[in-house]
């Protein structure tokens, strides 16, 4: 059914169109209109299990990473007593490295799942690789520096979001490379050793390493701030229950009226569309 | 044959050079101990390293000394147990030594040059200091040649090329000023001589490697960077007496408060410990009386690559960050970039509730009780209306 909703399907072959749909989808969506014949509220099963199960254990790794991991670059706290025996440090760095792990497997299964996942969760609609990706992608920009009155609607992320998720996503996998030099040249046994023969490959050695990992925490708060603005902001200007959507899985959007389930933003091949289908679960 | 002294041995033998200069067989056989252990060799090995020194004639070795302030010569010759420096210096047939040797102007050049002409193959090279490269290396010249030339007629010819320092490792602190020192290793092509990091280094551990050389006819196992694993194979973090300090989260938080005057971890001062491979705290310095951290200051982490670039700030946890003509830390970068997103999402909010305040104002209830947007002025004027929209979709 997408697709086939839109003439000159999509806008690569009518560029001069853009401007058009979108706009005409935009008023839609301005107008708050959520009667027939305009966006109605539905049940799109967007964000499978294992997206939110990821997301939501990254948020916590993270959170649990950046305060144990501010306490070991600069240790703030004082043990209670200087003489009864203490192992702040110690229990601090074993939670440390323990939540480490977790947001390292969670990290993997998420990659795992842009091969596997539904369309949504994909890479290919991810990570923007082609002109109408782009072209989404230049809109959202407009509508960010208010060249634009609402976002792109989209049933899955906005390319913009996507871009962002992608080097967001470099700078995880820096940070799992990163911790896991460090790690290793604690440990220095096994396979582990091999690690730290990485280290006389870097200019400033374990040092560079150590502040890098250090530096790309920053990041992560300052992404943290923007993407929980983004999220409520396209939550009340879309009306699409993006907020929600994350504890559910469900968005409150009809998928065929969105830029990417029409295929404006040219979904990935050979996925079939999700939205509401059979693999939903019952909401 | 059995001297007064109890050495076995014969004429012309390490022993024997050992008996003379009155070294009793019990002291021999400490220092065969000490470098036993220094090697972290099991106790089984002392044997064999007592018959192998014991068999040995006197190795030659040459010490050079280029672009330097003499220190691991002083490291050398400071330290007494157990009479290491002396047994080093026994051991050793120190034909060519610029601060210790007898012999001056032509005669020592002789010496040099007898050794590297008639025992090719057969000698030790130790160098000490940087070798300038800048200008064709004539910052530094001995004899009217160059380190650089001196450097690579030496110890291409050697048995084995050690660099004792940081200098002669990497160029060290004068590799970053106007002659472009550098180590050993850059300059010579087709050796790899075993590095002894460090500034100084420690001569318990030269002392181990030549004994080393001596017993198994082979260099100890090097790590990536040259330098010999039984020495630099572990952290000084791991090997630190104030590391239960570490662990339990007291830390000195200041010169001399009180967590400094009861021996805490040194971690919030800058120490390096966690960032450095050496034996240090086992080794020790002056007679294996102390280290840096048992006296009180970090470790500055002078075992380590580069260490005078790489490991400072020295009283800060991590390096700055050098950007063009800029020197700042990471936090001030994290910072930064938190407070630049954070504004411009709050800047971004306040235009976010103008343009909806302004929506607000321009909406009006169409006559179907849909809400409308009266036509905004300029390009968006003649936006389509919902029900057009809609029609819009189902074409
Ligand atoms: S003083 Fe330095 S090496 Fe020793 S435990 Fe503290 S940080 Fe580690």
């Amino acid at each position: 059914m997408a697709g086939t909703t839109i003439p000159a399907d999509d806008g690569a072959a009518a560029p001069a169109k853009r401007p058009d749909w979108l706009r005409r989808r935009l008023d839609v969506l301005e107008s708050s209109e959520e009667a027939e014949g305009g966006i109605g509220p539905g049940a799109v099963y967007v964000w499978e299990l294992p997206v939110r199960i990821t997301h939501w254990a990254i948020v916590i790794t993270i959170v649990i990473l950046a305060v144990t991991g501010a306490y070991i670059h600069g240790p703030f706290l004082v043990p209670s007593s200087p003489i009864e025996a203490s192992t702040q440090m110690a229990s601090i760095r074993f939670i440390h490295e323990l939540s480490a792990i977790v947001f390292t497997v969670a990290i993997g299964l998420r990659f795992y799942w842009g091969f596997v996942g539904n369309r949504y969760a994909n890479w290919r609609a991810i990570i923007p690789h082609n002109r109408a990706q782009l072209r989404c992608l230049a809109e959202m920009g407009r509508y960010y520096v208010f060249l634009r009155r609402v976002p792109v609607p989209m049933t899955g992320h906005n390319l913009l979001a996507g871009l962002a998720y992608t080097v967001v996503s470099l700078i995880l996998f820096f940070q799992v490379a990163t911790g896991m030099i460090l790690f290793g040249w604690i440990i220095n046994v096994g396979p582990a050793a091999w690690l730290t023969t990485i280290v006389a490959w870097i200019p400033g050695n374990i040092q560079t390493v150590r502040m890098l990992h250090y530096l790309a925490t920053f990041l992560f708060i300052a992404f943290m701030i923007h993407h929980v603005y983004s999220a409520i902001l396209v939550d009340i200007e879309e009306r699409n229950g993006v907020m929600t959507s994350i504890f559910t899985g469900f968005k409150n959007i009809r998928a065929d009226s969105t830029a990417d389930d029409l295929g404006l933003c040219n979904p990935p091949q050979g996925i079939e569309p999700t939205a509401g289908g059979a693999d939903a679960p019952k909401a | 044959m059995v001297d007064g002294t109890g050495f076995p041995g014969g004429a012309g033998t390490l022993v024997e050079a050992l008996a003379a200069r009155g070294v009793s067989r019990r002291r021999f056989l400490q220092f065969c101990s000490a470098m036993t252990a220094a090697l972290a060799l099991p106790k089984s090995y002392t044997p064999r390293i007592v018959a192998a020194l014991s068999q040995q004639t006197r190795p030659t070795v040459v010490w050079l000394e280029f672009q330097d302030c003499a220190g691991n010569t002083e490291s050398l010759l400071r330290s007494s147990h157990p009479d290491v420096a002396q047994l080093v210096i026994e051991i050793l047939s120190l034909n060519y030594h610029e601060t210790i040797m007898a012999a001056a102007g032509k005669q020592a050049e002789q010496n040099l040059d007898d050794v590297v002409t008639t025992l090719p193959g057969q000698y030790v090279a130790i160098v000490e200091g940087s070798i300038p490269t800048a200008e064709n290396g004539v910052y530094c010249t001995i004899a009217g040649r160059t380190a650089l030339d001196i450097v690579n007629r030496v110890t291409k010819s050697a048995a084995v090329t050690i660099a004792v320092g940081d200098c002669a490792w990497d160029g060290g602190f004068v590799s970053l000023g106007p002659t472009q020192g550098k180590g050993v290793g850059q300059v010579v092509s087709g050796v790899s001589p075993i590095n002894m990091g460090g500034c100084p280094h420690n001569s318990v551990n030269l002392a181990a490697v030549i004994v080393h050389y001596l017993t198994f006819k082979s260099a100890p196992a090097l790590d990536q960077f040259g330098r010999p694993l039984f020495a630099y194979g572990h952290l000084i973090h791991d090997q630190c007496e104030r590391r239960s300090h570490f662990d339990a989260g007291r830390f000195v938080e200041q010169w001399g408060d009180e967590g400094a005057r009861n021996g805490w971890c040194l971690y919030k001062m800058g120490c390096k410990g966690p960032a450095t491979n050496y034996n240090c705290s086992i080794a020790r310095w002056n007679d294996e009386t102390n280290w840096p951290i048992g006296a009180g200051h970090g470790c500055i982490g002078c075992a380590a690559p580069a260490f005078w670039a790489q490991m400072s700030p020295f009283y800060s946890r991590l390096p700055n960050v050098q950007m063009i003509g800029v020197d700042t830390t990471a936090q001030t970068i994290g910072l930064v970039a938190i407070g630049g997103v954070a504004a411009l999402t709050a800047v971004h909010g306040v235009g976010v509730i103008a343009r909806m305040q302004r929506n607000r104002r321009r909406a009006k209830v169409a006559a179907d009780g849909t809400v409308v947007l009266e036509p905004p002025p300029g390009p968006d004027a003649g936006a389509g209306t919902p029900g057009g929209a809609a029609a819009g979709g189902t074409n």
